[in-house]
């Protein structure tokens, strides 16, 4: 290896990822706003730990099992990146791949450039590090021990990544993939433990995020810490590191899958775009069974169908799903010593589907919008195409609240009605506004800024139109209402969401007459 | 004969950008009418105002003699337009896309699968049918594109740079069909830089520049025009009469500045 060559990589891979920051001052200020917002949530998090720790409150079991939960969450992210295999810029495979450079050096250099990147991104968390050994007063040794505990975790975990990278790129088969998936089932089994008394929890697992996270938790709970878990975490990092090693000779260079180049502080409109797109093809199943039936008689359903093939198939519904699956874990962990009979975890559920529909127009206006040319160079009637996009949505809106909603509540017997009242109009309303916005600032809503803005105003838009629902669902929960009552109050809301939905979808079609495209 | 495009003082401007500046144009009935241009002439923008894609800023564009603007759907089921970017909905099979195009303009099934399994022969895709778009080439999906403006056999054809990333044999086949639609009473409409093709394929041609229509007629036409020999080739024209707008202009520039 020539530590000159892996330099001068490193150099000019900072200074590609760099590249925004002298492009425009708008991606200064965008990483200002990055750590700026983060470091309120940041201090919050200190002084609650901080808190906990000297009123000598917390079960350090649970501590440890959320901890790991979170780690064991970073190295299974890491392992399904890898599926991808090794990915390079185009700028890489066509000027680094093609010098006299050996693979090693490479990926000595993307080693280093990664681990800056990840400074950049875990800066928040500096703060959170130093706040917490100041406050907590701890002595240099155990200070010391965090900082070398959380990088041997993170040098290794990029090690892991890059050997299952360099398998999957070296050995493309089913097995490989297969393996990465088991490896990741295994590392994500565990959080049955923190929701259900099973026996099965991380703590009790001798995980490299379990010995990371009971380091933590021992070093801050009880100043003190286990020598095994450092050995075990050392362990770890050699394990990696001989992977890593046992495969970084190879030829991998004509295996690479070709990434766009985007730096996370490009705030340029093709950069969002591009962006947006890359994010959404990442999850994207073209390989799905369905297909359009091609012996459809009603034109409705055929252009339905096509929507929902789209959603399907672009990856939209994986990362909707993926979402929304992660939001429902969240709110079910922080509440679930409170549910027990009470529909309030539901109804938080089905107030942020609305999210679904924020992310279905968008994803639309993105990928969709641009082959609108068909349609409307064709002379066809563009008000069924609409009408298609809307219910599509409207399916897609409500069918997967309804699958997370349902198991939800047998499982903890409660009753779901509430919840449903209030997802319905969620889904009508939400939809059609979500829709006629992109479809109203199709032109503008794809440049930028301009495009994030754009989702935000449909959200604020929707939430608006959505508070009489609020208020006519919650009526019943609040005053004794008869039974009768209850029920004009809740046909009341669900005849004003079609009103609304009726209305925003005359003016969408309305709009869509004028749109360039 | 009668123009089946007509275009009458039309102007359009996006983003700051004079786009077209009175242009002026006339496409007739039964011949292969070329649209010349440098890049940013305005080339795409004039087919995109034809078919609906963009509103012009003002001027008249007839299609058979209905004012589009007037009368803006009716006219568009005479067309079949193939865009220069091409963007199509990758995660259609290649026959779900022809179907799509079939459907939307009330074709009825039978007769879309005719047309499909007729041009999809022709065009060799037929092993193609149920691949995604996606995983076709640049060349397939080019002649995807085109299989749909001429499922439903339209009178017009518009296409934008058709020839872009079609084989030899597929440029052939292409070239025939227009040669075959023309020769049935059909007009295509294309712009293209392949001067070349142009010249051994296009009845007349127009030539614009920023925007303006610098001349159109048949080849013979624009040798006089251009004072170029008998023997001048479109390239030779075409090079002479885009210098000559661009010196006149330039001239202008400075008067108008001084």
């Amino acid at each position: 290896m020539r530590l000159n060559i892996i330099l001068n990589l490193y150099a000019l891979k900072i200074k590609v990822f760099f590249g925004a920051f002298r492009a425009s001052k708008a991606s200064i200020a965008l990483l200002f706003v990055y750590v700026l917002g983060l470091l309120p949530s940041i201090m919050g998090l200190s002084l609650s730990i901080v808190n906990a720790v000297k009123q000598g409150y917390g079960d350090a079991g649970l501590y440890v099992d959320v901890l790991a939960a979170v780690t064991s969450a970073i190295m299974a992210a890491a392992i399904l990146l890898s599926i991808r295999g090794v990915t390079a810029f185009e700028y890489e495979q066509n000027i680094v791949f093609t010098s006299p450079l050996y693979p090693r050096e490479f990926l000595v250099a993307s080693f280093l450039a990664n681990l800056t990147f990840l400074l950049i991104f875990v800066f928040p968390l500096i703060f959170l590090y130093v706040s917490l050994i100041l406050l907590l007063n701890l002595p240099l040794t155990l200070a010391a021990l965090i900082f070398l505990s959380s990088f041997i975790f993170v040098v290794s975990t990029i090690f892991l990544k890059t050997f299952f990278s360099l398998v999957k790129a070296l050995y493309d088969r089913v097995w490989v993939s297969a393996l990465m998936i088991i490896i990741v089932l295994v590392l994500m089994l565990p959080i049955i433990g923190i929701f259900t008394p099973s026996p099965l929890r991380y703590n009790a697992l001798p995980y490299p995020s379990t010995l990371f996270a009971k380091i933590l938790v021992d070093v801050i709970l009880h100043r003190s810490f286990v020598f095994s878990d450092v050995l075990g975490l050392l362990l770890f990092l050699i394990v990696s590191l001989i992977f890593f090693a046992s495969v970084s000779d190879r030829n991998f260079f004509p295996l690479t899958v070709q990434i766009p180049l985007i730096s996370p502080f490009d705030v340029s409109a093709r950069a969002q775009v591009s962006k947006m797109e890359s994010n959404i093809r990442l999850f994207s199943r073209m390989n799905l069974p369905l297909s359009l039936n091609l012996e459809s008689k009603s034109l409705l359903n055929f252009l339905i169908r096509k929507e929902v093939i789209r959603i399907m198939r672009e990856g939209s519904l994986f990362t909707i799903i993926l979402i929304y699956a992660i939001l429902s874990i969240i709110f079910t962990v922080t509440s679930s010593p409170f549910i027990s009979g009470s529909p309030s975890l539901l109804i938080i559920l089905s107030t942020y589907s609305i999210i679904i529909s924020v992310m279905l127009a968008g994803n639309w206006r993105i990928l969709e919008a641009k082959n609108l040319w068909l349609p409307l160079s064709s002379g066809a009637d563009i008000r069924p195409i609409i009408r298609a996009t809307l219910y599509a949505f409207i399916i897609v809106s409500l069918s997967v609240p309804l699958a997370i909603i349902f198991p939800i509540s047998i499982f903890y017997r409660v009753n779901p009605m509430p919840a449903l009242i209030i997802l319905v109009p969620t889904s009508l309303i939400g939809c059609s506004i979500n829709l006629y916005v992109a479809v109203k600032f199709l032109k503008e809503g794809r440049k930028g800024i301009f495009s994030i803005l754009v989702g935000w105003l449909s959200m604020l838009l929707s939430l608006l139109l959505l508070a009489p629902v609020y208020i006519l669902a919650a009526l019943p929960m609040l005053i004794s209402l008869s039974v009768a009552l209850s029920a004009i109050s809740l046909l009341g809301a669900l005849v004003y969401s079609i009103i609304i939905m009726k209305i925003f979808l005359k003016l969408t079609e309305k709009s869509i007459k004028f749109i360039e495209v | 004969m009668a123009p089946v495009i007509e275009l009458i003082d039309v102007w359009k401007s996006y983003d700051g950008f004079q786009a077209l500046r009175g242009l002026n144009l006339m496409v007739e009935s039964g011949e292969i009418f070329g649209l010349l241009g440098p890049n940013g002439a305005g080339k795409t923008t004039t087919l995109r105002i034809i078919v609906g894609l963009l509103r012009m800023d003002r001027g008249v564009v007839k299609v058979k003699g209905i004012d589009i603007s007037r009368e803006q759907y009716e006219y568009k089921k005479l067309i079949g337009y193939v865009p220069e970017n091409l963007s199509l909905p990758e995660y259609l099979t290649l026959e779900e896309f022809l179907m799509y195009s079939g459907k939307i303009r009330n074709l009825p099934g039978d007769k879309i699968k005719e047309k499909m399994n007729y041009y999809t022969e022709l065009f060799e895709l037929k092993e193609k049918r149920r691949s995604l778009l996606l995983s076709l080439s640049r060349g397939m999906r080019q002649k995807a594109a085109i299989i749909s403006a001429l499922i439903h056999d339209p009178e017009i054809l518009i296409l934008d740079e058709p020839f872009i990333g079609i084989d030899p044999a597929g440029q052939r086949m292409l070239k025939d069909i227009f040669v075959e639609r023309v020769r049935r009473g059909g007009t295509v409409f294309i712009s293209t830089h392949l001067l070349d093709t142009a010249e051994r394929l296009c009845d007349r041609v127009a030539i614009i520049y920023r925007g303006q229509n610098i001349a159109s007629g048949s080849l013979e036409s624009l040798r006089k025009v251009s004072k170029s020999g008998e023997n001048a080739t479109l390239e030779e024209v075409f090079l002479k009469l885009t210098e000559e707008t661009k010196e006149h202009l330039s001239k202008e520039d400075i008067e108008m500045k001084s």
